[in-house]
């Protein structure tokens, strides 16, 4: 899978859904000294349109809090919901559009590297 | 001497290996400011005198930055490691005991036929092109006896004692931007300069878009910032894709 290519050594849970895509979940990723938990999981889905269609949203651990006590600002949602196959969890979501998507070079590994780079440098 | 190794070469017990002896960095000399290759490390003092084309009645002195250089005797041995700056005496100026020398010899850094004398034994590539006042898209390589020269990197301790001669190489690294084979003439850019690089040769990205490096384990690395320098080097794969928005 690409995305264990990209990103050796993560822990990834991945469920098959019923039209050719997939429920990804990635677990242990740094997102900032700033955020309280640093650490999170990352849950996305692939559509069976990929990678004519964008990977979006994302959802980090639920109640994810600044450490200054701040606003988690624009595109972090608290409560919300990260809805797989096997179950329905409260999340965080961050939302994240990639308005000029080019097929052939954006990738799942890489938007959850932008995702990741946009989240830590916010 | 250089010779051309046969297959008889091969299985001689206790023989030392051409291919070995090549491992060796090229030194040199300058003597009465002449350069002269040498063929190794430490040689005899007539040694060096004879490949300098001097006759029986001079003696070899190396010059130190004080007025009492050291004489060498024809028989003695010279270690080109401690000093390569050499002038030569009339044998009759040579007599009577000599002053013991305390003073740094002088060193000579030879690229590409020219040399630079100086104190300083330990340098880098960016001191050296300045010693020299040669330009950045040049890369710097340890002259060696034998066909793999060394490259010296840009943050590299270059130590005269690991051998004193140097050549130069005109540098073009190609990498991969998006898929898309891109050139540079120097070694270190910046996320912009890699940026502007690829566009200019037909990338089909913006300057605002976010790069990325692929790691030699295949995994990315980190965003590469716009004021980030990268040491490039050839083969290195990069992504490079617009940047997300708010929804």
């Amino acid at each position: 899978m690409e995305i264990q290519e990209v990103f050796p050594g993560l822990t990834l849970e991945v469920e098959a859904d019923a039209d050719g895509g997939a429920y990804v979940k990635a677990h242990a990723l740094f997102i900032g000294d700033q955020y309280l938990p640093k650490e999170s999981w990352c849950a996305f889905r692939i559509t069976f349109q990929y990678p004519y269609a964008d990977v979006y949203p994302h959802y980090f651990v639920p109640n994810l809090a600044r450490r200054d006590g701040k606003p988690l600002g624009t595109a972090i949602n608290p409560n919300h919901q990260w809805q797989h196959l096997e179950s329905i969890e409260p999340a965080t979501m961050v939302s994240r559009r990639s308005n000029r998507l080019d097929s052939s070079i954006d990738t799942a590994a890489l938007k959850l590297a932008k995702v990741l780079t946009w989240i830590r440098s916010t | 001497m250089n010779r051309t190794p046969t297959t008889s070469d091969h299985g001689n017990a206790g023989v030392k290996p051409h291919c070995e002896t090549k491992l060796a960095p090229k030194w040199a000399i300058l003597l009465n400011d002449g350069l002269y290759p040498m063929p190794r490390q430490k040689l005899e003092s007539r040694t060096i005198l004879d490949q300098a084309g001097c006759g029986d009645n001079l003696v070899l002195v190396r010059d130190h930055n004080s007025r009492n250089d050291v004489i060498f005797g024809d028989d003695d041995l010279a270690d080109l490691s401690e000093g390569n700056v050499f002038r030569t005496i009339p044998r009759c100026e040579a007599i009577g005991q000599q002053v013991p020398c305390v003073e740094p010899a002088k060193l000579a850094f030879v690229i590409e036929d020219a040399w630079e004398i100086t104190l300083k034994g330990t340098q880098t590539a960016k001191t050296l092109r300045n010693l020299f006042d040669l330009p950045e898209d040049v890369e710097l390589l340890r002259d060696m006896e034998s066909p793999n020269d060394q490259p010296i990197s840009e943050g590299e301790k270059v130590l005269y004692a690991d051998g004193p001669v140097f050549t130069l190489h005109n540098l073009l690294i190609t990498v991969r931007v998006n898929t898309v084979g891109v050139s540079f003439k120097r070694r270190l850019a910046s996320g912009l300069e890699i940026k502007k690089a690829a566009i200019a040769q037909g990338v089909k990205i913006e300057e605002s878009f976010v790069l990325y490096k692929h790691k030699p384990d295949g995994g990315l690395g980190p965003a590469i910032l716009d004021d980030e320098k990268v040491c490039l080097k050839p083969c290195d794969k990069f992504n490079c894709v617009a940047p997300d928005d708010n929804s």
